[in-house]
Order: structure tokens, then C-alpha cells, then sequence
């Protein structure tokens, strides 16, 4: 008791209110939200502990509780702390709040396993769903209940439709059909349903039964007979088996468009039509269709309309099976009654045969009969017995039929026979074993007779088929089969099994440009238009080529007028053909020639029209007589006459009289020629003189209508200007042969290049100087000819050059003679041009200068020489006396006195050449006159000897003199300079004990006694090359050697021109490295 | 270094006034040689720094010569002067025309002479 004093009341604390101040308004605000957190937390577990006991299917129930508890001690804190505002009760706070931790933790706890699986649990808005989904599936289940129930009532009317049409008798099917209809169109709640049949031989459809709903119009008398192509997308799905479902007749396809508009002409808005096949053939079709509403058919509807449609092909082909046979039976009474025919039954066991219908007397009779079989095998033709047994002997072992034809035998006349088809059946006990032979006989007479007249007939055809060579087609109509004969097929190119036996073989080969005539004639044949078919088309052949064919044929008509076959034949007529062809262009070529042929002619006649009355001439046209029959306008024009008076007289009427003295002789040369040309006088009206050139031509257009053509052209002013042209000419002809006259004698080279540069011209002089004939140089190319090579390409540049006058006129070259040789020849060019200024070619005018040239070139070399020669002292003067005078060298020294000395030297060498030039230059300009007297040439030897004796011994050159002694006319003292220069030349150029000799001799010339002397030495020789230079000047043949010798190089120069002046000749014989042997002569003096 | 000069002339006192010349005015060598055939040998084994060539020898001429020593690449590229005594401008102008390094007319005196090598030569 003290203990619980202790926990509710204990007095150690203070209580909780003293925290509060014990302030009234915080006190009552602390303690009324307390008590109503503590109310509520206590209602909810109550709420809690309720609902879990009610809502036994709530998950987690321990949850529930658990929380329950937990605000029930949350409740229980709450109160403790109203309690602890006025009683310290702390212990027992804090011992209610562990509780209230641990409760709480537990639940906590208790919630984590718990959870996924509460987050796992529906949603109120997916459970919703849930629900709705299962109140759909309800009413699918409903719906399909109600489709169950239907297709089971659906199912059971059919099946009762079934039955009622079981053992039907035939006239009922229509009724039971017609109430079909209507039980199942009620059913199925349609407007219509109705039944389709097709006749196959018209190929049409016809409704033939119909039930429409109270207010709907019936259609069966719209839908009689109709074209199996008014419905072509229809007709085609039915026609494969398939049921035709249009849910909305508004949205069929774009195919089904004839439908379409067929069907929403009468409101339809769908149907549904199944078709009644049999052994794949539609037979018709069962249908269904709404005009209200679009009718929707489940898939077990539609089973249970095929079932139905099934039902419907079954009565309606029973139907039609007994018809056919009730009128199979009516046919054959009928024809057993009216026709050749018996119907019989063998009975095997008792070997009897009963009958109706006999052959009596030839006769058939409609009557039973009865006999056994003996008596019948005798009826039947001896001949034709073993056939028949074997027949039948056949039929029995197999059990089957037999067909036999054979012949009877007529009774009233035995030769004569009754050809009979006999067809049997065989048939059996219920043991098997045959028993009876039920049969059928008919007269076959006619039809053997027919067929035997075919087979003549065929076998004339085909004899006729052989012998035309054509091919043959035949064309069954009704069945579309076609037989085409071999040689059909051999025009083709085929063998008889590549070519099969179908329409579209032949069609697919027509030409495509013939197809459509083609099918327009077989057309218009079969619309009777014409009385055969004939036409000529192109067929393609195996090879790919075209043949042309001319097809005909003839249709078979049945009694209706129907054609049922057609038959014709095919003629390769591709020659015929190719021939017309060639025939066709031949004549389109000819037309087109002949039209060519005839504008040309309208042409050339309008030409000639135009160029007689325009031609510039005058053309008269005469007849035979010269009479004038027509003239041009210009003869009027221009003669001043009209054609009035000019037509109708003798054209000779209008001629001046010096023409008309002559025109008989013109007219006669016409008539005798044919053409005739003459100058005429033509005198116009007003008297003035026409000169005509006048050509006359006899037209000959036929033997009766000749005439005379005559042309004047009027050439007064040519004449005058052939007057003028002449006297022009003359005038050019004489300045020509002045011209030519000149050229040919004037002593300068003339001579023409054309612009090519081949010569076209060339004077006397000219060929003279270079040696050429005429013939040789002119049309030659002229560069090629008289230029030496190096000079041919310059002179090309420089031809082309002088054309354009870019180059001066004057000019020199050298030419080639004929020989060869050159010749340096000064031109003065002009270059010729035509009336436009345009270069023709040049006119060359040259002087020969060779020898001018030569001359100078000699004068300039000899002033070459002169020079060298001159200067050469010079230099050794002018150097040495300029080293001196300027002190290079030291003139008391010795090299300066050796320099001294060269200056003297070469001054005295000097003196010497100057000197020689002098007195070559006088002795050849004869400035030197000769002393000539007579004197003996020994003492002219003698002397010279005695002047060049020191030189000798000096030298060491002995010296011999000749002894005989001849009598000269010349200048002794030229004659002994002569003889000294030459000995001093033998002394020089000898060998230092060699001999030098001088010798005279006596010698005749063609003009006279001569002296001739000779200075012979042993010397070095002179070079052949140089023997006959020698004695020219300045030609030494070493003058290096010479000069230093003391030699000008003059000395034989002057020895030469003093013997020429005394008449005498000069030369030299030399062996080289023997010695030289001069030679000179001077006239004897004769006294 | 002492130029070396080879002078060819077939006159003995031409030659040597030349070598007095040059010996005296410039103080260059000179080598001589009396004709063509002799020069030609000297040059190609002495290959002198210049070659004064007189034009008008027996034999061999100057421009056989000159010719002969542009053909051998021993002696091509010595430079070569004429010594003439054609004093034609002309024919000067076709000398030079030939490749020679230049012309000197005679006569001349020493100095001239040296000066015109000098100023052909750019020595």
C-alpha cells in the first residue's frame, strides 16, 4: 500500500504544475489537450479492434492490433502527464513510457516484413478495373451463351431442314426450299434470303426461289437470266468455293464496284451468299441480305450456311437427277416406240432372251418378244457371230459391258443386212455368278451407211489435202478443241507433236498487227455477215520468222443456227506476197520516177519559157523556109519592131546586105549540118547596124515539124573592143620583141624566176656564160640549179624576202656553171607583179664580175702581202729603235748594240723590198724600157759568174759554166740580173760542196731560134705544190728561210717579168731534196 | 707569280724585240718558238699564261694554229693574242670572231705592246 502510495503519490518530487507556474490558463491548456490526445488515442484502438473482428478478410489483423495497442499506450502517457501536473508521479510516467517504447518498437519491428507485402496489395483503383474486367467477362459470357444458344437453335433448324428434305419426292423440293429459306431468313433475322441457279449452257444465273421479309418487295422477276458477268467479283469468289460476306455493302473494295452500285440500288446494306458446288462446279448459290442494318454472320452462322447450302445442292441435284431420269425414261419409251431400237434381257440360266422392240421383215416393230437365244444367234449375220460371242464372252469374264456392232439378218430378203449396235450388261446373283445380260439393240443402218459415205468423202478430202499442199485446221466450236492437220503445222516449222492441239496455239502466233482483223472476220462469218471466212495474216513460224497466210474457212451451223464448228484451211502464200510486194514498191518507185519525171519536164518547160523570154539574146524560131514563126522579147526590145512585123517574114528581111548575100549558103549548111555559126548583121527599125554572132540549129522534133532555132547575141561592143584589144595588142607585140630583142642581145645575164623559184626565163648571154641549153635551166628550180649548196637555204630566205621588197634590189652571189665552176655575177633584181599588186615572180639583170672579183682579191692580197712584208722589218725597226730611244735597253750596252743591229738589218731589208716592189712594179708597168742589143751568152754567163764567185766560195758552192756560146737580142744587164738571181737563189738554198751549173743550149720554137739557159743546183728541191707559184710574188716556198736568206720574196717575180719582156718564157724542174733546175729562153739574134 | 709568255713568229727579229719588250717592260718570261709546229709543242708542255701568235708563217699559219690549240684541252683555255701585220679592220673583226682574246697590229712599240696585253688580259 505504501508502495503504490509511493507510485501514484509520492512526495519527494515536485509536482509537474510548479514547471507551469501553476498559472491557470497554461495548467487548463496542457491539461484539456492531454485528456483529448488520451480520449482519442483510446477511440482508435477500439475503432481498430472493431474492424478487425468485422473484416475477417483484411490482411495483417496482428498489425492492426499491434498499433492498437501502441496508441493505447500513447493514450495512457498522455493521462500520466495530466496526472503528474498536480502529483509527482514520475516513476510511474517513466515506467509507462518504457512500455509505451517497447510497444512501439515491437510494432515497428512487426511493420518491416509486413511491408512489401501491404505494398503489394491492390490498389482501390486497380481492384476498379478488376472489377470491370470481370462484368465485361460476365457479359462476353452472357453474349456467348446467347451465340451458343443461337447457333444451337441455328444448328437444330438446319438439322430439321435436313430431315424434311429426306425421300422428297421432286416436285416438293421447290416448296421445301422456298420454306427453308423462309425459316432461316426469320431465324437469322434478315430481309431477304433467296436461292440462285446457273445454267451452264447460257452461262447465266436466275433466281430461282425467294422469301422476303413483310414490306420488303420480292426481286425474282428482276433476277432472271442474268450474265454471269454482271456480277464478275462476286461470281469469281463464289466460283472458287468461298462464302461472299459483305458486313457493309458501303465499303467494298474498289474491285467489287459494279456490285456495289447493283446492290445499294436496292438499299442493301449486306449479305452473305454461299455457294452450292458440285465436283467443283457452281451450280448457284444460297443468299442472304439486309436492308435495314448491316447484318454481322459469326463463322459457326456461316458452317451452318455452307451445311444449309450443302442441303440445298443435294435437293436440287437429286431434284434434277430424277427429272433427267423421269424424262431419260419418257425419251427412251418414246424411243423404243418410234425409233430402230430393242431393249432385251438375256436370261443365262434358262438360255432365253425377251425383248421389246423387233426387226420383222426389215421392219422394226414396237412389240414384246421372246425367244431363245439359238434362234436369236441365227438372226444375227454368220459373219459377224464370232465377234459378237467374243464380246461377249468378254463382258462375262469380267463382269462388265459389252458394245459390239454387227449386222442382222433380214428375214424377208437374207442378202440383204441391218447394221445393229448391241450394248449388254452383265449382271449377277447375290452369289456372283452372272446371271442375266440386260441390253440394248439400235439400228445403226443409216449411220453405217453415213459414216461409209464419210470415209469416201475423208478419204477424198485427205486426197484433195495431199494434193493442195495446204494445211488444214478444224475448230470444234462448242468444245473449243481444234485439230490442226500435219501439214498445218509443217508450214510452221513444227513436228506435229510440238504443236498442240488448242486455240491460243495458233492465236498466240498470229502477227499482233493481224490478230484484231482476224477475230473481226471469224466475227463477222459467224454473224453470217459473210459467206465465208477469208483473210491474210501473218503467222509467226518456229524460227522466229513471219510467213503470210491466207486463211479461209466455212462454219458448221446446228438446226438452231448456233455454230458448232469451223473448219479451213491455211496457204503459205508468202512468195505470193513478197511478190506483190516487190511488185507494189517496183510501182511506187515507178510512180515516184514518173512523177519526178513530169515536174522535171513542167520545170525544165518553165525554165526554158523563162530563158526564152529572158535570155539576153535574140532567138528567133524559123520554119524550114527561114520564115519567122516566134520571137523573144528582147529581138523586140532592142530591134525596135514588134512581133507583128517580125513574125511571118523571112528573117533575112531584117539582115544587112553584105549578111544577106551569104544566108543561102547558111541556110543550106543548116539543112545539110544541122548547126550552123556566123557573125550577121541585124538592121533594127531605126536603121542602126547590130553585129550579131549568130548560131543556127535544125530542131528536128518529128519528121513533119522541124524548125529552126536561131540565137543572136549581140556583139557590137565586143567587136569594137576586139578592134581596140587588137591594136592594144600589136602595140604590146612590138614592145615585146624590143623587149625580147634587148634581152636576147644585151650582154648581161638575164634571167626570170617564177614565185616558186623555177626559172621561166633566161637569156643567150646567160646560157652563153654558164655553159646551160635552153632546155636544161628553164622550168628548173632555179636556186637548185645555179647556187652552189652552201649558198641554196640562204638564198631560199632571201628569195622570199626580195617578193615582199624587204630586201634591197642589188645584190651579188656566185652561180654554177654548167662545168661547175663558179662565177661571182652582180644582180639588180625587179620583182614582177600582177594587176593586184600580188608578187608573180623576178626579173634578175646580172653582170659577170668574176674576174673583176678576182682581181681585187688579188690586189688584196698582194696589199696583204705587201703590208705583212712591209711591216714586218718594220716592227723589228720601230721595237728596237723604241727600247733604245726610251732607255729600256742601253744603247752602249751589248744587248743594246745587238738591238742597234736589228734595226739596221731590217732597215736595209727594207731598202731591198722596197727597191724590188719598185722595179717589179716598173718592169711590169714597162716603165723600164729594154736596151736590147746583140751579145753573146757567154759573156753574159761569164758576167754573172764573176758576181756571184765570192758568194760561192763562201758558201762553199762550186760553180760550173757551159762552153758553147750563143748570139741573144736583149738587155745584157736585165739578161745578167736574171742569171745572178737565180744562181743566187741555187747558191742559197745548196748545200755547202754541192755544184750548182749554167748552161746554154740552142732550141727551136714555133716562132724562132731560142737560147735557152739553165741554172741547175743540188738543193733541198721545191715542192710539186709549189712549182707553179713560184714565180709569183712574194710566194717563196719558205720565206721564213728566204727571208733570212736575205730574199724579198720578188726576185723570180722580176727574173719572170724580164724574160716575158724579152719574149722568152721562164719555168722550173725541181725533184725534192735532189735539186732544182731553172729554165728561161731568149730569142736568138739572127743576123 | 711571273707571267709566262710564249711568242711564235717565224721572223727572228720580230721574235726578238718582242722578248726584249716584255722582258724589259713588264719583266714577264718569255719562251719563243720559230713556227706553228714548235708553238703548239711549247704550249702544251710549258701551258704559258699567254700565247702572242704572229698570223701570216709558212707552213702553219696563226689561225691553223690557234685552231689546233683550241682542240686540245691542254691548251684551250691559254689565252691567245694575234700579232698582225693586217691591219684591216675587217679582217681584225674576223679574227676576234674565231675566239681569240685579242688582235695587236704591228708595229708597235714596247710599251704599247705590253699595255694592250694588259689591257686585253685584265692582268
Amino acid at each position: 500500500m505504501e508502495t503504490l502510495q509511493n507510485l501514484f503519490f509520492p512526495n519527494q518530487f515536485i509536482p509537474h504544475g510548479h514547471c507551469y507556474l501553476w498559472q491557470p490558463q497554461l495548467v487548463w491548456l496542457h491539461l484539456l489537450a492531454d485528456v483529448m490526445i488520451a480520449i482519442a488515442y483510446y477511440s482508435i484502438p477500439i475503432m481498430l479492434v472493431h474492424f478487425v473482428r468485422k473484416r475477417q478478410d483484411v490482411p495483417f489483423p496482428d498489425i492492426f492490433l499491434l498499433f492498437g495497442l501502441f496508441i493505447t499506450t500513447c493514450g495512457t502517457t498522455h493521462l500520466m502527464s495530466v496526472w503528474t501536473v498536480w502529483y509527482p508521479a514520475y516513476w510511474l510516467s517513466g515506467v509507462l513510457k518504457a512500455i509505451t517504447a517497447m510497444v512501439s518498437i515491437y510494432t515497428a519491428l512487426a511493420l518491416f516484413p509486413t511491408l512489401p507485402a501491404a505494398l503489394a496489395l491492390p490498389s482501390p483503383e486497380k481492384l476498379r478495373q478488376i472489377n470491370q474486367q470481370l462484368e465485361t467477362e460476365i457479359e462476353e459470357r452472357k453474349q456467348a451463351e446467347a451465340a451458343l444458344q443461337y447457333q444451337l437453335t441455328f444448328d437444330q433448324l438446319v438439322s430439321e431442314i435436313s430431315t424434311r428434305f429426306i425421300n422428297l419426292a421432286p416436285e416438293d423440293v421447290g416448296d421445301e426450299i422456298n420454306q427453308a429459306l423462309q425459316t432461316i431468313g426469320q431465324f437469322t433475322g434478315v430481309d431477304t434470303s433467296y436461292l440462285f441457279q446457273f445454267e451452264a449452257a447460257v452461262n447465266t444465273f436466275s433466281m430461282i426461289h425467294e422469301w422476303v421479309n413483310e414490306g420488303q418487295t420480292p426481286q425474282i422477276k428482276n433476277a432472271q437470266n442474268l450474265p454471269h458477268t454482271a456480277f464478275p467479283w462476286a461470281i469469281k469468289t463464289l466460283r472458287q468455293g468461298k462464302v461472299l460476306y459483305v458486313p457493309s455493302v458501303a465499303n467494298l473494295p474498289l474491285e467489287a464496284a459494279i456490285e456495289k452500285t447493283h446492290w445499294q440500288t436496292f438499299n442493301l446494306q449486306s449479305l452473305i451468299s454461299v455457294p452450292l458446288m458440285a465436283q467443283g462446279k457452281l451450280l448457284g448459290w444460297v443468299g442472304f441480305a439486309s436492308f435495314q442494318q448491316e447484318k454481322v454472320w459469326s463463322e459457326s452462322s456461316k458452317q451452318l450456311l455452307r451445311m444449309f447450302a450443302e442441303i440445298l445442292t443435294r435437293a436440287l441435284q437429286r431434284q434434277q437427277a430424277e427429272l433427267a431420269l423421269r424424262q431419260s425414261e419418257s425419251r427412251l419409251q418414246m424411243a423404243l416406240e418410234v425409233g430402230k431400237t430393242a431393249c432385251w434381257e438375256h436370261d443365262l440360266i434358262k438360255q432365253r432372251i425377251q425383248g421389246f422392240g423387233r426387226l420383222v421383215d426389215g421392219q422394226w416393230v414396237p412389240k414384246t418378244w421372246q425367244v431363245d437365244s439359238e434362234q436369236a444367234w441365227a438372226e444375227i449375220h454368220p459373219e459377224d457371230c464370232l465377234q459378237v460371242r467374243q464380246a461377249i464372252l468378254m463382258a462375262l469374264e469380267a463382269k462388265g459391258e459389252f458394245a459390239v456392232e454387227h449386222r442382222l439378218v433380214r428375214t424377208c430378203c437374207p442378202d440383204q443386212n441391218e447394221w445393229v449396235l448391241t450394248k449388254g450388261k452383265v449382271l449377277e446373283n447375290n452369289s456372283g455368278l452372272p446371271t442375266r445380260i440386260v441390253g440394248l439393240t439400235v439400228d445403226i443402218t443409216e449411220r453405217k451407211q453415213a459414216e461409209a459415205s464419210l470415209r469416201e468423202s475423208e478419204e477424198r478430202w485427205q486426197l484433195a489435202l495431199r494434193g493442195t499442199n495446204d494445211g488444214i485446221w478444224d475448230w470444234n466450236v462448242e468444245t473449243n478443241e481444234v485439230f490442226y492437220s500435219p501439214r498445218f503445222k509443217q508450214m510452221l516449222g513444227y513436228e506435229d507433236h510440238e504443236f498442240a492441239n488448242q486455240t491460243d496455239e495458233w492465236e498466240r502466233r498470229v502477227h499482233p498487227d493481224d490478230i484484231e482483223p482476224v477475230f473481226a472476220a471469224v466475227q463477222a462469218h459467224f454473224d453470217q455477215q459473210t459467206p465465208y471466212y477469208q483473210t491474210e495474216h501473218r503467222v509467226r513460224c518456229k524460227d522466229g520468222s513471219y510467213i503470210w497466210i491466207l486463211d479461209r474457212a466455212k462454219v458448221l451451223r446446228n438446226e438452231m443456227g448456233k455454230v458448232i464448228r469451223m473448219t479451213g484451211s491455211h496457204t503459205d502464200i508468202t512468195a505470193r506476197k513478197q511478190a506483190e510486194a516487190d511488185l507494189r514498191q517496183l510501182n511506187q518507185e515507178l510512180e515516184t520516177r514518173v512523177e519526178e519525171r513530169t515536174a522535171a519536164l513542167k520545170k525544165s518547160e518553165q525554165r526554158f519559157r523563162s530563158l526564152f523570154e529572158s535570155a539576153p539574146d535574140f532567138i528567133y524560131v524559123l520554119d524550114q523556109q527561114g520564115v519567122i514563126q516566134q520571137v523573144n522579147s528582147t529581138v523586140t526590145k532592142h530591134s525596135g519592131y514588134t512581133e507583128l512585123e517580125l513574125t511571118g517574114q523571112p528573117l533575112t528581111k531584117f539582115l544587112s546586105n553584105r549578111t544577106q548575100a551569104v544566108s543561102p549558103q547558111e541556110f543550106a549548111s543548116i539543112l545539110a549540118t544541122g548547126s550552123h555559126r556566123q557573125e550577121m548583121e541585124f538592121v533594127c527599125k531605126d536603121g542602126q547596124i547590130l553585129t550579131m554572132d549568130c548560131s543556127c540549129t535544125l530542131v528536128t522534133d518529128s519528121s513533119s515539124d522541124n524548125y529552126i532555132l536561131v540565137l543572136q547575141r549581140d556583139i557590137t561592143e565586143r567587136k569594137k573592143t576586139e578592134e581596140e584589144r587588137n591594136q592594144l595588142l600589136v602595140t604590146v607585140q612590138q614592145s615585146e620583141q624590143r623587149w625580147r630583142s634587148f634581152l636576147d642581145n644585151v650582154r648581161l645575164m638575164v634571167i626570170g624566176l617564177d614565185a616558186s623559184g623555177y626559172v621561166n626565163y633566161v637569156n643567150p648571154h646567160c646560157l652563153q656564160l654558164l655553159g646551160y641549153q635552153r632546155q636544161e635551166i628553164e622550168g628548173k628550180d632555179g636556186f637548185e640549179t645555179l647556187l652552189p649548196q652552201r649558198q641554196y637555204q640562204q638564198r631560199q630566205g632571201f628569195f622570199q624576202s626580195l617578193l615582199q621588197d624587204q630586201v634591197p634590189s642589188y645584190y651579188q652571189s656566185s652561180v654554177l656553171t654548167c662545168s661547175g665552176e663558179e662565177k661571182f655575177v652582180a644582180w639588180n633584181t625587179t620583182v614582177l607583179k600582177d594587176t593586184q599588186g600580188n608578187s608573180m615572180g623576178i626579173l634578175s639583170v646580172g653582170e659577170d664580175i668574176t674576174e673583176r672579183y678576182a682581181v681585187d682579191r688579188i690586189k688584196d692580197e698582194f696589199i696583204s702581202v705587201v703590208s705583212h712584208e712591209l711591216r714586218t722589218p718594220l716592227t723589228s725597226i720601230h721595237g728596237a729603235l723604241d727600247l733604245l730611244a726610251t732607255g729600256l735597253i742601253d744603247p752602249q750596252s751589248d744587248r743594246g748594240k745587238h738591238v742597234f743591229s736589228l734595226a739596221v738589218e731590217n732597215s736595209e731589208r727594207l731598202v731591198q723590198l722596197v727597191n724590188d716592189i719598185l722595179e717589179l712594179e716598173r718592169l711590169e708597168s714597162a716603165k723600164i724600157k729594154l736596151h736590147q742589143t746583140s751579145i753573146s751568152t757567154r759573156e753574159l754567163t761569164q758576167r754573172a759568174y764573176e758576181l756571184m764567185e765570192l758568194m760561192a766560195e763562201r758558201e762553199s758552192i762550186q760553180m760550173e759554166i757551159g762552153e758553147i756560146d750563143l748570139l741573144v737580142w736583149g738587155d745584157g744587164d736585165r739578161l745578167i740580173q736574171v742569171l745572178t738571181n737565180l744562181l743566187s737563189n741555187a747558191i742559197k738554198f745548196s748545200d755547202p760542196g754541192s755544184t750548182v751549173w749554167v748552161k746554154v743550149e740552142e732550141i727551136i720554137g714555133s716562132e724562132g731560134k731560142y737560147a735557152q739557159f739553165m741554172v741547175k743546183d743540188q738543193g733541198r728541191g721545191i715542192p710539186a705544190d709549189k712549182v707553179d707559184q713560184i714565180f709569183e710574188r712574194f710566194h717563196q716556198v719558205d720565206a721564213s728561210e728566204s727571208r733570212r736568206k736575205g730574199g724579198t720574196g720578188l726576185g723570180l717575180a722580176i727574173c719572170r717579168s724580164i724574160i716575158q719582156q724579152h719574149n722568152g718564157k721562164i719555168w722550173v724542174q725541181s725533184v725534192l731534196g735532189e735539186g732544182s733546175c731553172f729554165f728561161f729562153t731568149v730569142p736568138r739574134h739572127i743576123e | 707569280m711571273t707571267k709566262q709568255v710564249l711568242v711564235v713568229d717565224d721572223d727572228d727579229g720580230v721574235r726578238e724585240i718582242i722578248q726584249l719588250s716584255l722582258e724589259t717592260v713588264a719583266g714577264w718570261n718569255v719562251l719563243t718558238a720559230t713556227s706553228g709546229q714548235e708553238g703548239i709543242a711549247i704550249a702544251k708542255t710549258q701551258q704559258p699564261d699567254l700565247i702572242l701568235l704572229d698570223v701570216m708563217m709558212p707552213d702553219e699559219d696563226g689561225i691553223v694554229v690557234f685552231q689546233h690549240l683550241q682542240t686540245d684541252p691542254v691548251t684551250q683555255s691559254i689565252p691567245t693574242i694575234l700579232l698582225t701585220a693586217k691591219a684591216q679592220l675587217s679582217e681584225r673583226k674576223g679574227f676576234m670572231e674565231m675566239g681569240v682574246n685579242g688582235v695587236i697590229v704591228k708595229p708597235f712599240q714596247a710599251r704599247e705592246l705590253v699595255q694592250q696585253i694588259n689591257q686585253i688580259l685584265a692582268w
